[in-house]
């Protein structure tokens, strides 16, 4: 395994910007990968990684899984000694890693710098422009009836576009990570345990079952100690989430069915989506909170971080105000539902690229380390 | 004047105090019967709070109206309350009733009351056999000679200075400065310790120049320094011509000299043009040639830490070596710094500095074990393993830089005859074991001195480990075993910049101690101030030279026969040259052969077998205080031990053993600073030597007929009273096991 090792200050310094501008100050005691509940007793993280990160070590912290195997407790950080906050420098390094393996990836890159904030915000604002450049702009008098502003069909049009392309981003960019994380490992049929006894793994698909499991109860972040309010928080925005989806394709079918939306608040799919709104917006507002006000505890988190977290928060705030707006029959509900569209697309649009890429990077990481090839490798 | 005072005769005057549980604890009419009817005391008195304003007072009234003249004060400890018992010129004598009977012992027992008895008997005996001290004063100088015109010396002869001492620089080189001068920056001396700092070398030197008090002398060398503390006789030689001069102490601070590093082949010095040493990367760095130099590698620990090299740290290479890539670093912005350490050893506020220079993305760190150093294609390949990656790696860089350690410029040059002794064997344990053959030994004479100093036991300062002047750095960091010589900075150990400064500051304040105190015939650390000094009475010198070898100060010169010419005020009064002395020849006015022959015949040793007598004799120093300390913290102990302070175990004579215990004495015990390599010992080796005289204690015992069990030796430090009960008490059951000495009763 010897070979030159080329450090990479440049690399140091777009993790510094990236968010982890404190991994300069590890020295090394591995306080942090003894702390954290979900590290691996082979090879455990982040430790190795803190070493990789201040010698700008690109190629190994790239091809590392255990960046995403990490779920933000930061157990780590608030143990460390000397304050290198290794949960926040994991934090920017899967921000490095999305942005290098999403597609195009210099889109990608747009997401690691602010400056490019307002540009990314103009993009759905200049769509919805020529949309209405073709389609004409005009608010509806009378009853707010959202169709008569702008046909649902062209929403879920422009949703399913959007879903296709973000599908097909994101697996280019998995299929990529894929390839980095397993090259120079072979398929795995065993893991020998010693004694000549061998266990046999999962396999990519008997893999896949546990961690959704995982995923569904959230098991890991069940472990954290430090932030263990994240369990209930993005158990709030995950469902919330879930349930938002599940009532929109509610909508769809609706709408395929025939039916004039604009559901009233009993309508089983309404309750769907509402309540998956309280959740998003309580889980949402709990994590804001969280790092704003206990940020020393639980960490501010980078620019990444927070573009997404944001765009998920003025989702929840949008949608909410829409919906009161249109109960309430202001006209404001076609103004602040325009303002929602455009944060929606944002989200959707942007999903390869920004934190909400973890959903499948991390997924697919576990289902890695499942299977057993983490141990192999 | 001294002479009218002798004749004067004694009026002895014992005072008794009944406080503090000393009257709970024993019978004070009996005592009072033994000094007035058994020992005769013209004045007795008791007094229920002598160290208040009416005893005192009582004792006053006495010294001027009755003409008491010698106290005896069977009080409290003597190291509580000697300010109050403080009567000028009279002699005072302690005994100690309070700490030494009645809080360490069962009160109101016999053996309690005949313990207070005996330390009363030994405390009349001393005051009787006491004689006041004469001063030895001569005329002395009080200039201060600073060795060495580097950081340390220059500070030395600044603080001198400033104090208003006169001061004489010496310095071997053309330019003051030393090492630092050399330095483009240092590391941190003052908060937030995180940036580099320009040297202030230059405005100390003008400094030490403009001082009207500092003479200094450049290119000059030591020829020779004779005499004592305060008549130091230097002779220089300054480009060719001597000059003669007298001083009263010195400061050595003639600092470090690098590591050899043409014996680092291994790590490719010599091998490969582009391997260098720290030293030569600082000169490097000052040359400004680091501009094109895109990455180096500095190789940590580089024959350090290595039994086949120097196997101690130099403390500072791992600053040096972060200063160092931050040259770099600034020289050339796209640079790479790797450091392979051992150890990232920054100390106290360095770890400000480290972390600083940490948070530099082009400073690469990594634990880790050198494994090899080769040249591909004009560059350098560094291999090590065990690094923090978790694997070995190999680096190419311009540059290797090997941060080689600080000898001593002492190191390697002859410093006394006990570290080369003729015969090839040295005495001491705590003394580096070498090989030494004559031709080596000559061959090490040839190299030359730096103080060449006419003591009988050799030309320098006694080394210990590794070529260091010796001293303990906790207890006595500056003391060297020269008195009135000091020694300062890395001459005695490796430190950084600011440690220099602290440490020359430290070694001025204890050279103008040292001129202060020899001006009044008193001597330095640790009887500090006492003025007393043994006498020789050499009519009856054998010239045996033991004392002239055992002086663990060199205090004792020799003529051609060997008869010892003693130098005062070289002497701290240990009293080993007393302890060694065969023909009892060597006295204190205040510690003599008779006084302590005297206190021995004073310990009542009773007919009945069962009842035994051991004497322990306790060194002043630590285990005197840890016995005081254990009866402050309640601790009870054999109350058949009788204890007699010491000034150092070194000062027991063997012929006292011999005389006790033919006289009955059951056993006796010596209780002194540890000895050897981390020895505590405040006189440096007087313990080792007790402990060596042991084998002449045995031969007494079997010339008696004796059992060896009956003599014992042991180590204690002062923080470990707690184990002065088991220490007595066993002792005591051991000669309960041998059995009542069969002299008693003759």
């Amino acid at each position: 395994m010897e070979h030159y090792m080329e450090p990479d200050p440049k690399f140091v310094k777009d993790i510094i910007t990236a968010g982890g501008k404190s991994l300069k100050k590890c020295f090394q005691c591995a306080t942090c990968s003894v702390m954290c509940p979900l590290s691996p007793d082979k090879k455990p993280f982040p430790r190795k990684e803190m070493i990789w990160a201040q010698w700008g070590l690109k190629e190994k912290l790239l091809s590392d899984p255990d960046i995403w195997l990490c779920h933000q407790c930061n157990d780590c950080s608030s143990y460390c000694p000397r304050g290198a906050k290794p949960g926040e420098v994991l934090g920017a390094l899967r921000a490095v890693a999305i942005a290098n393996y999403s597609f195009p990836s210099f889109i990608a890159k747009a997401f690691l710098n602010p400056v490019f904030l307002p540009l990314l915000f103009l993009v759905p604002i200049v769509l919805l422009g020529i949309y209405f450049s073709i389609f004409g702009f005009h608010i509806p008098e009378g009853e707010v009836v959202f169709s008569h502003f702008i046909p649902h069909e062209h929403v879920e049009i422009a949703g399913f576009i959007v879903g296709a392309y973000v599908a097909v981003a994101i697996l280019i960019g998995l299929w990529r990570y894929w390839r980095a994380i397993t090259s120079g490992t072979g398929k795995v049929v065993y893991v020998p345990l010693g004694d000549g006894k061998v266990e046999q793994t999962e396999g990519f698909w008997g893999a896949l079952i546990p961690t959704l499991i995982d995923i569904i109860f959230h098991n890991k972040f069940k472990e954290c100690g430090e932030a263990n309010y994240r369990y209930f928080a993005h158990f709030g925005v995950f469902y919330g989430f879930i349930l938002l989806g599940i009532s929109t394709l509610g909508a769809v079918v609706y709408l395929l069915m025939g039916r004039e939306l604009g559901l009233p608040v009993t309508d089983p799919v309404k309750i769907i989506g509402n309540i998956g709104a309280v959740l998003l917006l309580g889980g949402c507002t709990w994590l804001v909170y969280a790092r704003i006000v206990k940020k020393d505890k639980f960490g501010f988190g980078s620019y990444f971080d927070w573009f997404f977290l944001g765009l998920l928060f003025l989702v929840g705030i949008t949608g909410a105000l829409t919906e009161l707006a249109r109960l309430a029959q202001s006209t404001a509900a076609y103004w602040l539902y325009m303002v929602h569209l455009v944060v929606v697309f944002a989200l959707l649009v942007y999903a390869p690229y920004s934190k909400f890429a973890h959903l499948a990077y991390r997924a697919i990481t576990m289902v890695y380390e499942k299977s057993g090839l983490r141990e192999k490798a | 004047m001294s002479n009218d005072e002798k004749k004067v005769e004694k009026k002895i005057g014992v005072y008794i105090c009944t406080g503090c549980g000393i009257s709970e604890a024993i019978d004070v009419e009996k005592l009072v019967n033994v000094a007035t009817e058994e020992l005769k005391v013209p004045v007795c008195k008791t007094n229920e709070f002598l160290c208040g304003e009416n005893g005192v007072q009582l004792i006053k009234d006495d010294i001027e109206k009755e003409g008491v003249n010698t106290i005896v004060i069977a009080a409290c400890s003597p190291r509580v309350n000697w300010d109050v018992f403080d009567f000028g010129s009279n002699i005072v004598e302690r005994v100690n009733l309070r700490e030494g009977v009645a809080w360490s012992h069962e009160p109101k027992d016999e053996a309690t009351q005949e313990l207070a008895e005996d330390y009363l008997r030994i405390g009349i005996v001393k005051a009787q056999k006491t004689e006041p001290p004469e001063p030895l004063i001569e005329e002395t100088s009080k200039t201060i000679l600073v060795v060495g015109g580097g950081i340390t010396g220059i500070t030395a002869a600044l603080e001198a200075a400033n104090a208003g001492y006169e001061v004489v620089l010496v310095e071997k080189e053309a330019e003051l400065g030393g090492w630092v001068a050399k330095y483009p920056k240092i590391t941190p001396t003052k908060p937030p310790y995180n940036t580099l700092e320009e040297p202030d070398i230059q405005s100390k030197i003008k400094e030490v120049e403009e001082n009207p008090k500092i003479k200094v002398l450049t290119s000059t060398k030591i020829e020779r320094i004779s005499g004592q503390p305060g008549m130091f006789d230097v002779v220089v030689n300054k480009d060719g011509n001597t000059e003669e001069f007298r001083v009263g102490a010195i400061v050595v601070a003639t600092g470090w000299k690098p590591y050899d590093a043409s014996k680092l082949e291994d790590l490719g010095y010599g091998k490969f043009e582009n391997v260098v040493t720290n030293v030569e990367f600082e000169e490097m760095a000052r040359e400004g040639k680091l501009s094109g130099v895109d990455s180096v590698a500095f190789i940590q620990c580089a024959g350090q830490r290595d039994e086949n090299h120097l196997p101690y740290c130099s403390a500072v290479c791992c600053k040096v070596s972060l200063k160092q890539a931050k040259y770099l670093r600034e020289a050339n912005p796209d640079s790479k710094a790797y450091i392979f350490y051992k150890d990232m050893r920054t100390p106290a506020q360095d770890e400000e500095f480290y972390k600083a220079m940490q948070d530099d993305p082009g400073i690469f760190l990594t634990k880790s074990e050198v494994k090899g150093i080769s040249e591909e294609d004009g560059k350098l390949v560094v291999e090590v393993d065990d690094t923090l990656m978790g694997e070995p790696i190999k680096v190419k860089v311009d540059l290797v830089v090997l941060a080689t350690g600080m000898l001593s410029s002492m190191y390697g040059i002859y410093t006394t005859k006990e570290e080369f002794p003729e015969d090839g064997k040295i005495p001491y344990s705590h003394i580096e074991q070498k090989e030494l053959s004559p031709e080596i030994v000559e061959e090490i004479k040839s190299r030359g001195q730096i103080l060449n100093l006419q003591y009988r036991q050799g030309p320098e300062l006694p080394t210990l480990r590794y070529g260091f002047p010796d001293s303990n750095f906790i207890c006595f960091p500056y003391e060297s075993r020269r008195t009135g010589i000091y020694a300062a900075g890395c001459v005695k150990t490796p430190m950084d910049v600011s440690s220099c400064i602290e440490d020359a500051m430290g070694a001025a304040l204890k050279a103008i101690q040292c001129v202060e105190l020899v001006a009044q015939g008193a001597t330095t650390f640790p009887r500090t101030g006492d003025v007393d000094y043994p006498i020789f009475f050499l009519q009856r010198c054998t010239q045996c030279k033991r004392c002239t070898e055992e002086c663990p100060f060199g205090a004792l010169d020799e003529d051609e026969k060997g008869t010892p010419k003693p130098n005062p005020l070289r002497c701290r009064r240990c009293g080993t040259c007393f302890g060694a002395c065969p023909e009892r020849i060597i006295s204190f006015k205040g510690y003599s052969v008779d006084m302590m022959s005297s206190i021995i015949k004073a310990i009542n040793v009773p007919e009945e077998e069962e009842k035994l007598r051991i004497i322990a004799f306790f060194c002043e120093n630590d285990a005197y205080p840890a016995l005081d300390m254990a009866a402050m913290n309640g601790l009870k102990y054999n109350p058949s031990v009788r204890i007699v302070p010491v000034r150092c175990l070194g000062a027991v004579n063997v012929v006292f053993i011999a005389d006790a215990l033919s006289r009955g004495i059951d056993g006796i015990l010596l209780v002194g600073c540890k000895y050897g390599e981390d020895y505590q010992c405040h006189f440096i080796r007087g313990s080792e030597l007790a402990n060596r005289r042991m084998e002449n204690v045995q031969e007494t015992l079997q010339r008696l007929m004796l059992e060896p069990e009956r003599v014992k030796l042991v180590q204690l430090a002062i923080t470990d009273f707690d184990k002065i009960p088991q220490i007595i008490d066993e002792f005591v059951e051991q000669i309960k096991q041998v059995g009542p000495n069969p002299y008693k009763g003759f």
